[in-house]
Parts: C-alpha cells; structure tokens; sequence
C-alpha cells in the first residue's frame, strides 16, 4: 500500500514558513527544544554559552511571534 | 546609499536587555560574532537609556592597543595625576571612583569589546558588577578567548547574558530598504540574505559596494540587483582580513568546503583533514547543519566562498572539483539529490563526462526553473555525445530564457532530425510551449501540434499533443469541442495524461464559472505532479498557478492570498524565476481586492520585473492590466492610464487569456479619470463580450463595477441569472451588493459586506457597508447606521490607499484633522477636557471646539460612543497598529 502523506495543518506551515525567516541558530534552537533537547545540549549544539541558552530561546521565540503576527 | 541607519531589527533584543538592566542583575553581557551589531546596540541603548536618568552612559573600550596596559581602558576616565600610584589596589580604587563619579548621572557603564580588556581593567568590572554599584552593558566577541573575569560574568551569573544573533530576514529587508533609501525588489532581499545571513556588517559592505558598482541599480522606482557580485568594495578586505590568518592547511580545508558548496558531510570525510576542520569551526568558519534533512558541511557565510573560490588558482580549482566528482561516485552519489553538484564539479574539471548524467542534470535544472544552468549542462551533453536530446534541453533552456530566435532554430533542425514518432511528438511539445510562453503565439502553437499529431498513429504520443493543441487553441480564444468522453478516455491513459488533461481542463473550468470542479481536478492531480515535477515542470507549475487563478475568481481572497504568499515563499527560497513571478502577479492579483493597493502594486512590478526578463508576452501585458486596474484603484489616473497603454501594445495578437482583464482594467482607469459614463458604456459591453465568450464570472465583474461606480439599476438582475451558471461564491454576492445599491435596501448591503468581508475582498465589503450606513441613516435608523459606518471605517482602515467612488463618503466622515484626531484618541480614553487641553498645550475652549467638530464628522453624540467607534477601529487594524 502506498504510504499516505500527512496532511499538515496550516498552522504548521505557516510556523514553519516563519522559521525560515529567522537567522539559522534560532531556527535551530526552537527546533532543538521542540525536539526535547536540554538547553545545555542546544547550547553545545548550536556553539553559544550554556548560559545564553536561555535568551536565546526567549528571544527565538519572540521574533518567530512578531513574524507570524506580522504576515498577513 | 545613507551612511547612519537607525537601529533595525533589534526590537525584541532592546526589549531584554532593558528588561536585564531593570532586574536582579547589574546588567547584561552580549556576546556576538564580529559585525553582527553589538556595539550598535549598546550605543542605541545609550543613546535611549532604559532608566530615564539624565546624562549619558560612561564608556570603556578594550582594545588590542591598550589591551598590555594595566587599566588601559578607562585611562580616560582616570584623573591627571603627576604621579600615579603604583600600587594596583590603590589605583584599583581611584579607578572604581572614577568610574563611579562619571557614571553618577546615569548610572550606566558600557564596556566594548571585553574580551580585549587588560587583566586589571576586567577585574575592576567584574567588582563593578559584583558590588551593584551601577549597571553595566558588555560586549563580547564570541569564540575569542577573554580575561577570566570577564568570563566569570556570565559565567558566575554576575550579569544576565545575551548571544546576539544576525537579522531575521524581515529585519535585513528593512535594514537593506534604509540604506539605499527606496523600496527593493524582494529577489534582492532575498539574494542579499543568502550572501550574508543576516548579519548587518556584510549587508551594509555588501550593498555599498553593490550601489557603487551598479550592480544594484533603480529600475524606476525599486532597486533591483542585475546579479552580479561586485570584486572590490571594504566587504572583501574585511573578509581577506579573516582569512589571512588561517594556515595553509586550513585555508585548504576550507577551499574544498567552498567549491563543495553545502554538499553532504559524508563526501568531505575523507577530503578535509579532521583537525583543519575542527580549527575552521572554532574560528566559526564552517559549520556542520542539516539541509533537507542531512548533514551537510558549510561555509557559516557564503560571502566567504565568493572570496574563497575567486582566490583559488584554476589548476586548483579542477583539482578540487576532480576529487570532489570522484568521491561522489565512489559514495554512489551522483544521481540522487546531489545531481546537479556532481554534474557541475564534471563539468568544472574537464572530465568530459557521462553524456546520461550531464543530460539528466539540464533535466533537473530546467525542472528547478534555472535556464541558463540547464544550457550549459544541456550543451555540454552535446558536446559528450548526447546528440538529439541534449539539443532538445538545449532549444528548451534558451526559450525559456527569452532566446526565442536562437531556440526556434534550434527546433527547426530538430524537427527536421526526428526520426522516431516520440522524438517529433517531443519536438513538438516543447516548441509549441516556447511558442505559446515565451512568443505569445498560441495559435501557431496549436497548428504545429496539431500538423504533428496528424502525422502520427493514434496513440499516446498523438492524445498528449492533442491535449495540447485544445490548451493553445483555448488560450487564443478558439472555442473547442473536446467532450467529456474524450477528455475522460484520455486521463485514463494514466497518471501522466491525467496530469495533462487536468492542465488543460482546470482553467476552462474556471473560465466557465466551474470553480469547485477546476479545484477538485487540480486536488486530484496535485500529488501525482508533485513526483512528476522533472519530466513536466511547466505542467507541474500551470497546475499550481491555476489554483491561484480558481481561488482568486471565485473571490476566496483570504485562501488564494494564504496560497499565492506560500508559493511565493517557496520559490524564493529557492531562487526559481518563473514561480516567483508567477505568484508574485498572483500575490498581487489578490492583495488588490483586499485593498492593499499600495502592496499590490509592488507584488505586480516585482512580478512584471521577471515576465519581461523572460520574455513572456502574455503575462507581460496581463500582468500590466492588473496593474493598471491597482493604479487605478489608488487614484493615479496617469500612471494607470500609462499601465494600461503599456498593456495594451505587449499584448500578444494570438492570446485572449488576458482580455477580460484588459477590459476591466480599461473600465477602472476611466473611472480614475473621472469618466464615469465611458465607464459604465465599457464596462457593458464588457459584460456583454464575457457572457458570449461563455465568463460568466469576468461578465459579472464587468456588471458589478457598473454597479459600484453608481449606476446598479438593472444589474442585480443580470447578476443574479449569471450566478446561477456557477459556482463562485462572490457571484451572489455581487448580485446581493447590486440589488442593495439599487434599491437603497440596506439588509442586502449588509449581507454583502458581511460576506465580501468573510471571503477577504475588504475593499468590497467597505464599499457595501458604506452604502448600508447611508441607507440606514436616510431610513432614520442612526445607530444601526453609525455601527455600520463603523464597521466600515474599520474595513477601510485595513485597506491600504484605496479610493473607489463608493468609498468618497466614508473617507470624508473618517478625515478627521490632525489635531482633532489627537483629540479624539484622549477623549476616547475617558480623559476630561481640562487635561486634554494640558496635555496638547491648548485652551480648553479649543478641545470643545475639535470634539464638537469630530462628534459631527463621525456622527456619535458622546464620549462613550466616540470610544466605541475607535475602540472597533483599532481592534480591527492590526496592520495600523503602533510598532511595539
């Protein structure tokens, strides 16, 4: 039987979409702790201070708002 | 080129570092590789201090000058003493004094570049920062080794820590905008953020140097880039900067990576030595990421491999690629989705070369609309002996590039070639599509296919070119017979006639008021030409900017311009023209009837930009009449009328696609002029050639203009019996809109704005429940008019420079002066007048007057309904909300 595609949700899409526009380490980052990953280890991953982890995903995370806000 | 920008993109950044400095830690450090904008951070935080406190922050540098000397960074802070004391506590504390003294005012201290600092100037910051004596900004270069007490900073959690990242893209586009001063064409923006990631340094080099060379250049009024790289400019001494102080061995690593250019991690195992690669991820060079799902091995700035690449010699250039090709066979790797690379590092050293794998790269190159690669592989095929087919991707590449001449010779000695019925049927094909595109000549596209087809046994081969002589035939205005059967007993041929059949009925489908049929063909072929994009890209393409046009005429705005952005997106994202342009002039299609006048004409110029590019008449002067339609809109008769007078000579003579839109565009540009007679005869006869031509949806919108610019009597009736012949959803609508205009009748207009509204035609729902609040007013129901005027108004506000006759009310009523707008915004709020006139710095008498005059202009009688209006008007405008 054929495999069926997964339909995704426009929500996804649009995320996803915003995700590209972000710079690479904080797409990444977002992706990392989407993916349960501890911020130490996000931090070893991507190359920043353990301690700029935290800024980081909360700064992430605000653009990735304001893009999505702002797309119509 | 503006030299000082304004601080762009770092909104959320401001925000946390003033959150920082407002919070439990005495500041903040922030980290950041080289020309991502520390500095130009903390100087905007100086500059706007968190803290409202008077005087400016003090400031320390390190530098690698200064960076021997004890306290070297504030010596000019340190008071002029005849005789220092040398002992290092004492000044230690004449320092720390200094400091303190300076910075009593704001109590800020900036320190810039730390990680430069003497030993004895980072202690005394970090005692700064353990005592609270004041607040403290510090930049760090990240991946630089600094004193340990800076370290210990962050480390120790003296101070909250920041990594400042480069721009997002939005903010790079914006940041790009402000320095050349103009609108830029989204391609640049976009080329521009592959080169530089966002960091703000390179785009700034990169754009000065671009601006001066010519390279990015105003083509009215949008810088666009013609595509080169300029060789001179500050960016590349910067970056031979950081690259001369690499050793031999690293700067070879890191060639192999550039000329590798993002290609699998698994190939460059054994072609980059592991410790080189190790010193150039350190030195944050290179950088392991994963790309469509691999890992691949990069360069962390492109720009680099520009630099990189041009300084290699052209012995090692081939050297590079030879291995490179070698490895990718030995991985197995050259047919999969490093094709196109493999093919290219063959092609760059000379091997002469497998003809099957250079012909299939021209394949996937012309499948990922990028012509002119897809010539030199298509050529170098040749030139390995791929014959006929090579010439074939050949002839197809420079059509689509707009080298009709060149191309059509081409064709002609391959048609003369073929030998085999599939080699004339594919002959055939590609031409008539080169005909039809790139000549606007659908009719001699039709009657090559057709010659062909005839000659040939019935079959496969003869169904597909068939199918392509209705589409041509169609596209020039010749009505065809093709039946269902037909069409049918064809798409059971299987998956790729299905997909043809499904190119070639979905827009007659739409022509023909058909919506949700043309919708349910295209969802029906959609996967299959997703796996089938290589061997028919234009088919693949059609289908998807078909959606746009089945989306767009039934009056789904809201779905067509979700769908016409994601496209668009994906297109950019990977650089292809043609579906860039494609849902560039959809894009704009839709964001005109959204009201977004000023973004559609944008979205269309960008659009038009790459049609005329391309060569490709018949988006050419569609893409003008839609644009002449958006001028219109916004009131410019002139440049309208210009648009249209452009539309009109590109249009191609064998192309009728476009004409309905031509039409319609030729109504809103009288309508623009003031004529509104002409219009309302133009817009008739309009209708009338539609309804004949069998578009019932473009006769309608002909009827539906006549109706909106004031003369409905007799419309609603018409509309209402083309309404039944489909299914779009905005044809009710129009009917609905039309008999409320007729007949002042307000609950029809109502319904219609609700409607239009709920589809995304904002424009049209303004325009309908301006009308409503007019026809209620007159009926006597003022409140339900005022709430209808400010449903609106609310509308309007989304609409971005919109001026159609039917709207001439509601802008009068909205046009509250400056002054009265001040007014009412405080007023709203519930703030009495005595404070208002404090505040604004005027009499009391005068606020009375401006509320009286805005209470009439938008007819409410107290402050509570004043704040109802404005409070509808601003949870509706989003887009015109105040920038955080």
């Amino acid at each position: 039987m054929p495999a069926r595609r997964r339909p995704r949700s426009v929500v996804t899409v649009d995320r996803d979409s915003a995700l590209q526009l972000l710079p690479d380490t904080y797409a990444a980052a977002l992706r990392l702790r989407d993916a349960g990953l501890e911020p130490d280890e996000i931090g070893r991953q991507l190359g920043i201070a353990p301690e700029a982890v935290a800024s980081a995903l909360v700064l992430a995370q605000a653009k990735l708002q304001r893009l999505l806000a702002e797309s119509p | 080129m503006t030299d000082s920008v304004a601080l762009v993109g770092r909104t959320e950044e401001l925000g946390f570092v003033h959150r920082a400095l407002r919070g439990a830690h005495a500041g903040v450090v922030v980290m950041g590789a080289g020309g991502v904008g520390k500095t130009r951070l903390a100087r905007e935080l100086t500059e706007s201090p968190p803290a409202k406190r008077p005087g400016t922050a003090v400031w320390v540098s390190g530098t690698r000058s200064a960076g021997g000397v004890p306290f070297g960074a504030f010596a000019h802070l340190l008071p002029a003493l005849d005789a220092p004391p040398r002992d290092r506590l004492a000044m230690s504390m004449l320092a720390r004094h200094a400091v303190l003294e300076a910075a009593s005012d704001s109590g800020l201290l900036v320190v810039d570049d730390a990680h430069l600092l003497d030993d004895a100037s980072a202690v005394l910051v970090q005692q700064l920062a353990m005592s609270h004596a004041l607040r403290l900004v510090v930049t760090v270069r990240s991946g630089e080794p600094a004193p340990d007490a800076v370290v210990a900073l962050w480390k120790d959690g003296w101070l909250d820590c920041v990594d400042l990242q480069p721009l997002d893209r939005v903010a790079l586009g914006r940041l790009v905008a402000e320095l050349v001063n103009g609108r830029v064409d989204p391609l640049a923006i976009g080329r521009i953020w592959e080169q530089t990631r966002g960091n703000a340094l390179f785009c700034r080099e990169l754009v000065r140097a671009c601006v001066a060379a010519g390279e990015l250049a105003l083509d009215g009024d949008v810088w666009r880039w013609r595509g080169g790289l300029p060789a001179t400019g500050r960016i590349w001494d910067l970056i031979d900067a950081r690259l001369s102080e690499l050793d031999r061995e690293a700067l070879e690593a890191l060639e192999v990576v550039a000329v590798a250019d993002c290609a699998d991690t698994v190939l460059l195992e054994g072609l980059v030595d592991r410790s080189a690669r190790l010193r150039l991820t350190r030195r944050g060079l290179v950088e392991e990421r994963v790309e469509n799902g691999r890992p691949v091995l990069a360069l962390s700035h492109p720009l680099f491999g520009e630099v990189v690449r041009s300084r290699m010699v052209d012995a090692r250039r081939i050297q590079v690629c030879g291995r490179l090709a070698d490895a990718a066979d030995a991985h197995g790797m050259a047919g999969g989705p490093e094709l196109l690379r493999v093919a290219g590092w063959r092609l760059e050293c000379g091997g002469g070369g497998d003809p099957e794998l250079l012909l299939a790269a021209a394949r996937r190159a012309l499948a990922g609309f990028d012509p002119q690669l897809a010539e030199r592989f298509a050529r170098a095929a040749r030139a390995a002996g791929a014959g006929f087919e090579a010439e074939l991707e050949l002839a197809t590449a420079l059509g689509a590039q707009g080298e009709v001449q060149a191309a059509g010779e081409l064709f002609t000695r391959l048609e003369r070639d073929a030998g085999l019925d599939a080699q004339r049927a594919a002959v055939a094909a590609q031409w008539s599509e080169m005909m039809f595109l790139n000549g606007g000549r659908a009719g001699d596209a039709a009657n090559l296919v057709s010659q062909v087809a005839s000659e040939l046994e019935p079959g496969r081969l003869r169904d597909e070119l068939s199918v392509l002589e209705a589409v041509w035939r169609w596209l020039s205005g010749d009505r065809i017979a093709v039946s269902e059967a037909e069409w049918r007993r064809i798409a059971e041929r299987g998956d790729r006639m299905r997909l043809l059949v499904a190119f070639a009925v979905a827009p007659m489908r739409v022509e023909a008021g058909r919506v949700g049929d043309a919708l349910a063909l295209l969802d029906g072929a959609a996967e299959a030409a997703a796996d089938r994009r290589e061997a028919l890209p234009t088919v693949e393409l059609a289908l998807r900017s078909t959606r746009a046009y089945a989306l767009w005429s039934a009056g789904r705005l809201n779905d067509d311009l979700a769908y016409c952005e994601r496209e668009l997106a994906a297109a950019a994202a990977a650089g292809e023209l043609e579906p860039i342009a494609m849902f560039a002039f959809g894009r704009g299609g839709a964001l005109i009837d959204t009201g977004r006048i000023d973004a559609a004409i944008g979205s269309l110029r960008d659009g038009l930009a790459v049609f005329e590019r391309l060569a490709m008449p018949m988006y050419v002067s569609w893409s003008l009449a839609v644009l002449a339609r958006a001028l219109a809109l916004g009131g410019n008769a002139a440049a309208a009328r210009e648009a249209l007078e452009r539309a009109e000579r590109a249009r191609p003579a064998q192309v009728q696609l476009m004409e309905p839109e031509l039409g319609i565009a030729r109504v809103w540009v009288l309508v623009a002029e003031g004529d509104m007679d002409g219009a309302r005869t133009t817009a008739l006869e309009l209708a009338d050639r539609n309804t004949e031509a069998g578009r019932p949806i473009e006769a309608a919108r002909a009827l539906h203009a006549v109706a909106r610019i004031g003369r409905p009597e007799g419309i609603a009736e018409r509309l209402s019996e083309l309404a039944t012949a489909t299914d779009a959803p905005i044809l009710p609508l129009y009917a609905t809109h039309a008999r409320g205009l007729a007949g002042d009748d307000a609950s029809s207009l109502l319904a219609a704005g609700e409607g239009f509204e709920a589809l995304g035609c904002l424009l049209l729902g303004a325009e309908a429940l301006t009308a409503a609040a007019v026809a209620l007013q007159a009926g006597g129901r003022a409140s339900s008019a005022r709430a209808a005027g400010a449903r609106a108004a609310a509308l309007l506000a989304r609409c971005e420079g919109a001026r159609t006759p039917a709207l001439a009310g509601v802008e009068a009523a909205a046009s509250l002066t400056r002054r009265e707008r001040d007014v009412a915004v405080l007023a709203a709020r519930g703030i009495p007048n005595r404070e208002i006139a404090q505040r604004l710095v005027v009499s009391v008498r005068t606020v009375e007057s401006h509320l009286a005059q805005t209470y009439r202009k938008l007819g409410v009688s107290d402050r509570r309904e004043l704040a109802d209006l404005m409070a509808t008007g601003a949870t509706q405008t989003p887009d015109h909300a105040a920038p955080a």
